[in-house]
């Protein structure tokens, strides 16, 4: 997951709203989120995560297995830039974990929309970052965020 | 917010379903045109695809016409339900939203890849009318990133599979609890046993459309509390006939416990168990602000020791109260595998979700996961239609998963001639987990089955 996110930060949910996108072709629902650090990509204050769904003038539009945001969530975000420019949560609402008010994530979403389920492989599974405080979530992301790029210098 | 919006609300937010609706929050959203849906399929669907990269999206050897037919004629085929999808024609639309027409499409454009992201197979974008949850278009995508088939060529996603989950979708239908169910929200690659309508999918399309004549199904109504009476919001509950493998689930209401069934006549058991480990809140797109109540383990009407079941006739209503006590069990969801019989130290492929097995043999069933250690066979039990337990084969396998021990017990399947599901039940001491419907158990080969 760190590998395939352009942008992983933590930050809290200041603002949902909904609206067409500029085609007037899908609705989505924006939802800004204050950056408290960010761990990969460029250092940003504010981004606005995308998901399609959403109701705007009395026509909704619902996709299945899409992950929401409250405002006010404390969040943990693994970010992918799609080609329409919008970010968007990585593997659907996986990539979200909730930050609580003890500072332990939680995942907010397994498999969904028929996503293909991942069996037991190398790596971390996403599972074991169930109620690990957030900054221990951020170590270990750092270090692969490092690991990769020495990597690649190499 | 005016006098009619509130009571929308109200009315919304308190309500038992059936099934687990395409959307909690807006639960009626639903198909008028169910006597007759018409989809369309784009003309570039065909044998042999490939995306805008060169890969391979159709394999050559696929029949995805057929597949189409093929899943639109299961939706249509359920004798309970006024269901009906006339057969699918072509166009050279794409996905349109707007347009007023239903498509199935292969379309790789930038677009279509920003709304599907990286990891979705296919979805389909439901647009319906606010004001009375009518849907008004629904268009099914499939994801350019991954290669489809109709012939289980390896690594590869069944086509049929994944277009019965979103048809279920375009019909106004949420993921469900039942892990193996058409509507379940994961599947894996060669695994095709989602392109076969469970109880529960059915369950969905009878009481969403039931046919004229009505679906013959019972009611039970009941309502889920806590041991301090306090109400269990978004509790998964689930009504299991053991001897029929009919297993139905849905969701308590989000507001007051409450719970509303409708399922074939049987001998049911029914529980409650807490979302968490394979299915989450947000997989049932219940909103990350609502309170779901997760504090508790799965618990059976008439308590854990000893479970009551409840006699369901058709048109009958059944009035039913579970409650339920914590703390969550100590165990986690489990990693699954199967292998032949009694083999020892193979090389598996474990999965978190659904397993598929075949009906008429013996098979191993492999378990492994944090607090399964150690295990004994009476803290296994499989509730289904000809699943046993073949007592005396439970072990330590050579094999480890993730620095846990893997242990192995085989299975006896009896022949059957349609799908059914199979549920693991894990107890220690007095924590009790249930895995709802994680066995598919496919039909037997023709051969197998007695007459």
């Amino acid at each position: 997951m760190v590998d395939r996110s352009d942008l992983i930060v933590t930050g809290q949910v200041t603002r949902t709203w909904t609206a067409w996108d500029d085609q007037r072709q899908y609705i989505w629902t924006h939802n800004e989120i204050a950056a408290h650090t960010v761990d990969k990509g460029s250092p940003i204050q504010k981004v606005v995560v995308s998901e399609p769904g959403g109701v705007v003038d009395g026509v909704g539009m619902r996709v299945a297995g899409m992950p929401n945001y409250a405002q006010g969530e404390e969040v943990m975000l693994f970010l992918e830039r799609m080609p329409n420019g919008y970010l968007r949560t990585l593997g659907l609402g996986q990539g979200k974990l909730r930050v609580a008010v003890d500072g332990r994530v939680h995942l907010t979403q397994t498999g969904a929309d028929l996503i293909r389920i991942r069996g037991a492989r190398p790596g971390t599974a996403l599972e074991s970052l169930e109620a690990l405080p957030a900054s221990q979530v951020r170590q270990l992301v750092t270090r692969l965020v490092q690991q990769r790029q020495s990597g690649r210098q190499q | 917010m005016n006098r009619t919006g509130l009571v929308a609300f109200l009315l919304s937010t308190s309500m038992a379903w059936s099934y687990v609706p395409l959307d909690p929050a807006h639960p009626n959203i639903h198909r008028s045109d169910y006597a007759n849906v018409q989809f369309l399929v784009n003309q570039a669907v065909a044998p042999g695809l490939n995306n805008a990269n060169g890969s391979a999206w159709i394999t050559s050897d696929s029949d995805p016409l057929g597949a189409i037919a093929g899943a639109l004629s299961t939706w249509s085929g359920i004798a309970t339900s006024a269901l009906q999808f006339a057969p699918a024609g072509t166009t050279a639309a794409v996905n349109t939203p707007t347009d007023r027409q239903n498509v199935i499409v292969f379309s790789d454009t930038p677009a279509n890849r920003s709304l599907l992201g990286s990891t979705v197979l296919a979805l389909t974008t439901c647009m319906y009318m606010a004001s009375d949850g009518a849907i008004t278009d629904s268009d099914i995508v499939f994801n350019p990133a991954y290669t489809f088939s109709t012939s289980m060529a390896y690594n590869t996603v069944d086509l049929q599979a994944v277009l019965t989950h979103e048809l279920g979708h375009a019909l106004g239908a949420g993921h469900t609890t039942v892990l193996g169910a058409s509507m379940f929200q994961a599947t894996s690659y060669n695994d095709n046993h989602q392109a076969t309508l469970s109880p529960d999918d059915i369950a969905f399309a009878a009481s969403r459309y039931p046919a004229q004549g009505g679906n013959g199904n019972g009611i039970l109504i009941g309502k889920a509390t806590l041991s301090n009476g306090s109400p269990i919001r978004g509790g998964a509950v689930t009504v299991l006939d053991p001897s029929s493998g009919i297993t139905i689930g849905s969701l308590t209401s989000l507001t007051d416990g409450s719970f509303e069934f409708q399922a074939p006549p049987g001998n049911y058991l029914i529980y409650v168990e807490p979302l968490g480990g394979y299915v989450v809140p947000a997989n049932l797109n219940i909103p990350s602000s609502t309170v779901v109540d997760t504090n508790f383990q799965s618990t059976f009407l008439g308590g854990n020791d000893n479970p009551s079941m409840v006699n369901l006739t058709a048109g009958a209503s059944l009035s039913v109260n579970i409650q339920a006590d914590g703390p969550p069990p100590m165990f986690q969801t489990p990693y699954l595998a199967t292998d032949s019989a009694g083999s020892s130290g193979d090389m598996v492929l474990f999965e978190r979700g659904p397993v598929s097995i075949s009906s008429g043999q013996a098979a191993d069933i492999l378990i492994s996961g944090p607090g399964i250690d150690p295990l004994t066979e009476q803290d296994l039990q499989i509730l289904g239609a000809g699943i046993s337990i073949r007592a005396g084969t439970l072990r330590k396998d050579t094999i480890s998963l993730n620095w846990q021990p893997v242990y192995r017990v085989t299975v006896d399947i009896a022949p059957a001639a349609i799908s059914t599901l199979g549920t693991l039940v894990l107890s220690k001491g007095s924590n009790l987990a249930t895995f709802t419907g994680v066995f598919a158990v496919g039909q037997a080969p023709a051969a197998s089955i007695q007459p």
